[in-house]
């Protein structure tokens, strides 16, 4: 009776080896035809197409992009095939190959924006493309891994072009600076023409975070001290580095500023964008304003002498990260509702609008 | 032997019975793969005809994880809808395959609309 009852309860189940091969993750560990060969043994569709992006994302993740390519060559079009070039562009990236995460996140089409920036800012910092490399060694290098990286775009739409290049151009120039422990402009200043923006923030990054090491805050002359520290080409600046998982800050979403509509921005260290300056002098201010927001311990006070800046970028980089900093000991809605009647329509819109949003409110620290 | 054999017998036939009767019309089919798809399409046409009787549908299906089969294809057929319906699953299996669809809220955006003049 017992064997009968264990027989039967089987049979209510029903015989379950399909469903639970197809729960299975794929094993891309195992040789490339074998692993490609399970996903298609897979008896539904659709968990075929799930396996076959998971086998994608573990190549990306191996820097094997060719059996990535295949591995999406299988998924059907539409969709689900843009999300496996997206994992498999995310995952080249996060392995260090982003001409090959490029090729693939240029096939992911309306997820090609997210590809280029996970990809982007995923990318391991590398010995040889370090800031501490001789300068004669390091321009080189990163000329040429650029030029890889501006080829390798020429499949993406002309109008996502010049974004993703600029930031694959400020992660390659982050991560040759940014959390190494050592900060001297000699490289950023040597950088070529193209990419002094990056180079001129992500060396600022590193500067606002040695200047004023942890549990310390920035004074309020934080700004023009690092602007002479650029200008006067030192001195190097040294310290504790961080590891690449914990390179994190105080990030910023774009906001739809009015005036800024048909400006160019550029792509900051994780994702957050500035607006590049008319000339390099302006262009310093605006990435010394933008690295110190990055600390999250900056406040207010450092952003409220330069929203009367003579220079429209500068004034309204200030307005925007001031509205987006923690009010420190100031009176922020007293702040903002003088902000309120600046002749600077621009100014005067930050101080609307972020009295409409309240993101001081927030978790400080947290995203803005 | 006969006795013994009719007293094994009508038990089990009384709980085959119960079993194949449990509403479920694809219950019956053998071919366990030919079973999952009548499932599965008996279902998502209710799903995609918005009718909200698939859910009770759904719950008809006797094994867990032949009804979370049924949620992770919906969830890739619809994945506007993935965060919901893998909000239910049952099984740690599913759990972590829902993750391809729950853990890239992307996909719920819509897809871009055609280039101006394309057909």
């Amino acid at each position: 009776m017992i064997l009968a009852t264990a027989l039967l309860a089987l049979a209510c189940s029903g015989d379950q080896q399909a469903v639970q091969r197809a729960m299975a993750p794929p094993r891309a560990e195992a040789d490339a035809p074998k692993a490609l060969a399970d996903c298609a043994a897979l008896d539904f569709e659709e968990m075929r197409v799930l396996c076959h992006i998971e086998l994608a994302a573990q190549a990306g993740s191996r820097g094997d992009s060719s059996l990535a390519e295949q591995a999406c060559d299988q998924v059907p079009a539409g969709t689900w095939a843009y999300e496996c070039h997206f994992r498999a562009g995310e995952e080249l990236g996060r392995s260090g190959q982003p001409v090959a995460a490029i090729e693939h996140c240029s096939r992911a089409d309306r997820f090609t924006r997210f590809c280029i920036t996970h990809a982007g800012w995923a990318l391991p910092p590398r010995a040889d493309l370090s800031a501490q490399q001789p300068i004669d060694v390091l321009i080189p290098a990163l000329d040429a891994e650029i030029a890889a990286i501006e080829i390798a775009t020429q499949a993406m739409e002309a109008q996502l072009r010049p974004e993703a290049v600029d930031t694959f151009r400020m992660a390659l120039w982050a991560n040759a600076y940014y959390g190494t422990g050592h900060a001297h402009p000699a490289a950023a200043l040597a950088a070529s023409p193209d990419q002094q923006p990056q180079a001129r923030s992500a060396y600022l990054f590193e500067a606002a975070r040695l200047s004023w090491p942890a549990g310390t805050v920035p004074e309020n002359t934080a700004v023009p001290h690092l602007v002479a520290l650029w200008q006067q080409g030192g001195p190097a600046l040294e310290g504790d580095p961080l590891p690449p998982d914990g390179r994190h800050g105080r990030y910023s979403v774009p906001l739809p500023v009015p005036c800024e509509r048909e400006l160019q921005p550029v792509p900051l260290y994780g994702g957050g964008r500035r607006l590049l300056g008319a000339d390099a002098n302006e262009d310093l201010v605006i990435a010394a304003l933008e690295a110190l927001f990055f600390r999250p311990d900056t406040t207010v006070a450092h952003f409220q002498p330069w929203v009367d800046d003579p220079r429209d970028r500068v004034r309204w980089t200030a307005a925007r990260l001031l509205r987006l900093s923690e009010p420190g000991e100031l009176d922020m809605v007293a702040t903002l509702e003088a902000m309120r009647g600046h002749s600077d329509s621009c100014v005067a819109w930050h101080a609307r609008d972020a009295l409409d949003k309240r993101a001081w409110e927030r978790k400080p620290g947290g995203p803005r | 032997m006969p006795a013994r054999f009719a007293r094994c017998l009508i038990p089990s036939m009384a709980l085959l019975l119960a079993c194949s009767n449990s509403g479920e019309p694809c219950a019956d089919i053998r071919d366990e793969v030919a079973r999952e798809n009548c499932q599965f399409e008996r279902i998502s046409a209710l799903f995609e005809a918005g009718d909200p009787g698939w859910e009770a549908a759904l719950q008809a299906v006797p094994s867990p994880s032949s009804r979370d089969l049924v949620r992770l294809r919906l969830a890739i057929l619809d994945p506007q809808k993935g965060p919901a319906i893998c909000s239910a699953v049952e099984t740690d299996d599913a759990r972590a395959r829902c993750q391809q669809v729950v853990g890239r809220p992307h996909l719920a955006s819509p897809p871009r609309p055609p280039p101006k003049g394309a057909e």
